[in-house]
């Protein structure tokens, strides 16, 4: 018996179109690694064609194997029967009408050389016509798991670990469709590592019939299946949360917060008592906020501490003091201005388990925000948890910070509030590098345990310094979509930054973290560079126009 | 009335924001012209050597 190859690629195989079934068989044939065998299960096809085509191509290939299922089982079964016929170390999903870029193995195999702990690896796709034409690349972030929870983005092309496939009882027919979301849920929570390999290395065949080309209508079932797995998982890890699907997007789910207890959170909002216009009414926007909070939160254990420069109107306290009652603490500031130091203060008179930073002109629009920082918040993993902000007139504020060249940014900052971003970025709960310092919660021994705010940085880049520290500790920061809140930001900061600031943190950051994980090298202010997308359309693989030839 | 303008805040809040996207894609493809402009005088070079060649 010949040594166990490094990758088993499993293809379950069932009435697929014979250009098309020859087209994936060609792919795999071309990988420039040659250390595979291709698990072929035919899922008692009725259209003699398939079994044809998959005959041929073991006779020709010893590396093929092929297996035909008497009754049809559906994908769950096959799958299984595939992952039974595997003896590599690792297995690759291929569907039996998409297409392997012919690196994809080879690139694979070098990332793995390159760290060997990884568990599991996943890469960059995009979708291709009948007629081989591609388009819609997804350049995907490295590896996010609150993403995760909320879209199956890693997709295709995915490769793990066998013995950990095998542990995790391979694939469930509980949530057929979906299983591979499923699958890699499981094998993750288990994982010593997580890899990805940001190259287009699958091309997605979109037709009417597959879940690439007609959505949910092509496959309701799968949809609905994912969602369940998504809660599985989250049982599992005992994130307390029910999970709803998107209302306009199949693709897309959100996680409500249920949980079990309140745990204490000290809201601390640094003040200077400023007033301004708001929705055509003049108001003290730290009484404004306050009021809001007050009035629209529906979490009960909290406090607010308000650190309050020694300008503010003692009017204006007692206003306060009115409007939150007990829950209230003030605490006077009168050192001159340094944002960081405002926060450190405030921090160290509260009592709450998590620390809420606010801005005094924030204003809420998401009764249970407080539930969802917490949600996020509690998980001992989690550096720091922030939202969606928006300005008064809708528009987009804050969808997490994106960094390029050691400098963090808005992706999408001004764009309608309705705009979905690049692969549903704006949508969807994932991890990024920071939030901003306008609206974030994290954990009071996290806090102290990082230091606190970074007083060399009294305006500017104070937040994401935080977070930075929280992500280099090993802890991972959300950004949730379904927190907003109104920031009439103008009035709380100027938006010029000194350069003195950007160099500081760069020589601080941009060693250790050089590039932004959470975005793609072919991304740029989180949408496609041109010129990827370019590459993407005109590199088309061909397979599927040249002259018929089998597998060789 | 205030309704009536915050209504209307939002409304352009919506066309201001799609505008600002459309800016964004103009800035990206003028930044990609400029890009194929620079490489325009390399190609040509790099095409009058194959035709030497021959």
């Amino acid at each position: 018996m010949a040594a166990a190859p490094r990758f088993s690629i499993l293809t379950p195989v069932y009435e697929t179109p014979a250009e098309i079934l020859r087209a994936m068989l060609r792919s795999v044939a071309a990988q420039r690694c040659g250390d595979w065998e291709l698990c072929l299960v035919d899922d008692a096809s009725e259209g003699p064609h398939v079994a044809e085509i998959l005959e041929r191509a073991r006779e020709a290939d010893p590396r093929i194997k092929v297996r035909r299922r008497e009754a049809n089982g559906g994908i769950v079964a096959a799958s299984n029967d595939a992952l039974a016929m595997a003896r590599g170390e690792f297995v690759a999903l291929l569907d039996h009408d998409d297409e392997l870029h012919p690196r994809a193995l080879d690139r694979v195999a070098s990332a793995i050389d390159a760290t060997p702990k990884a568990d599991y690896v996943y890469t960059d796709e995009d979708k291709i016509d009948e007629a081989g034409r591609r388009s819609g690349p997804f350049f995907k972030p490295d590896w996010s798991p609150e993403r995760m929870r909320t879209q199956m983005y890693t997709c295709h092309l995915s490769v793990l670990r066998r013995s950990l496939v095998e542990a995790v009882g391979g694939f469930d027919p509980e949530f057929e469709g979906s299983q591979d979301w499923d699958l890699v849920l499981k094998v993750t929570e288990r994982a010593r590592g997580v890899l990805h390999v940001p190259k287009v290395l699958y091309h997605w065949r979109t037709l009417e019939t597959s879940a690439a080309g007609g959505g949910e209508e092509a496959k309701p079932w799968a949809f609905e299946a994912g969602g369940r797995a998504v809660q599985a998982h989250c049982e599992r890890i005992g994130l307390p949360a029910r999970v709803e699907r998107d209302a306009a997007d199949a693709g897309v789910y959100h996680l409500r917060p249920e949980l079990r207890e309140q745990p204490s959170v000290s809201i601390v909002i640094p003040t200077a008592g400023t007033s301004r216009e708001v929705r055509y009414e003049r108001v003290v926007l730290v009484s404004h906020c306050l009021r809001s909070i007050v009035a629209d939160s529906t979490y009960e254990n909290y406090e607010i501490v308000c650190v309050a420069d020694d300008s503010v109107d003692p009017r204006v306290l007692g206003e306060l003091g009115e409007i939150a009652g007990e829950r209230l603490r003030v605490v006077p500031y009168e050192e001159p201005f340094n944002f960081s130091a405002k926060i450190n203060r405030g921090a160290a008179h509260c009592e709450g388990e998590h620390l809420l930073l606010l801005n005094d002109d924030i204003e809420v629009a998401t009764p249970d925000w407080i539930e969802r920082m917490v949600m996020y918040s509690s998980m001992t993993e989690i550096g720091a948890v922030g939202g969606r902000l928006l300005w008064e007139d809708g528009r987009l504020q804050h969808v997490g910070v994106g960094f390029e060249g050691g400098l963090p940014g808005h992706p999408y900052r001004g764009f309608a509030g309705e705009f979905k971003g690049y692969s549903n970025n704006v949508l969807i709960a994932r991890n990024c590098l920071a939030v901003t310092g306008a609206c974030l919660m994290t954990r009071r021994a996290v806090f102290e345990e990082l230091g606190g705010f970074t007083t060399q940085l009294p305006v500017n880049y104070n937040d994401a310094d935080y977070c930075l520290k929280a992500w280099a500790s090993g802890r991972r920061i959300v950004y949730d979509p379904d927190l907003a809140m109104y920031h009439f930001e103008s009035s709380s900061r100027s938006s010029e930054v000194e350069e003195w600031e950007k160099e500081w943190l760069q020589e601080r950051w941009l060693p250790s973290i050089p590039r932004d994980p959470y975005s793609n090298p072919n991304l740029r202010r989180g949408e496609p560079r041109l010129g990827a997308m370019l590459m993407s359309v005109l590199g088309r693989p061909r397979l599927l126009r040249r002259p018929h030839r089998e597998v060789a | 009335m205030r309704d009536l303008l915050i209504g209307k805040d939002a409304e352009m809040g919506r066309l201001r924001g799609r505008l600002e996207q459309l800016e964004d894609r103009t800035n990206r493809m003028l930044g990609a012209a400029a890009f194929l402009r620079r490489l325009g005088p390399a190609t040509a070079r790099l095409r009058s050597l194959g035709r030497g060649r021959k």
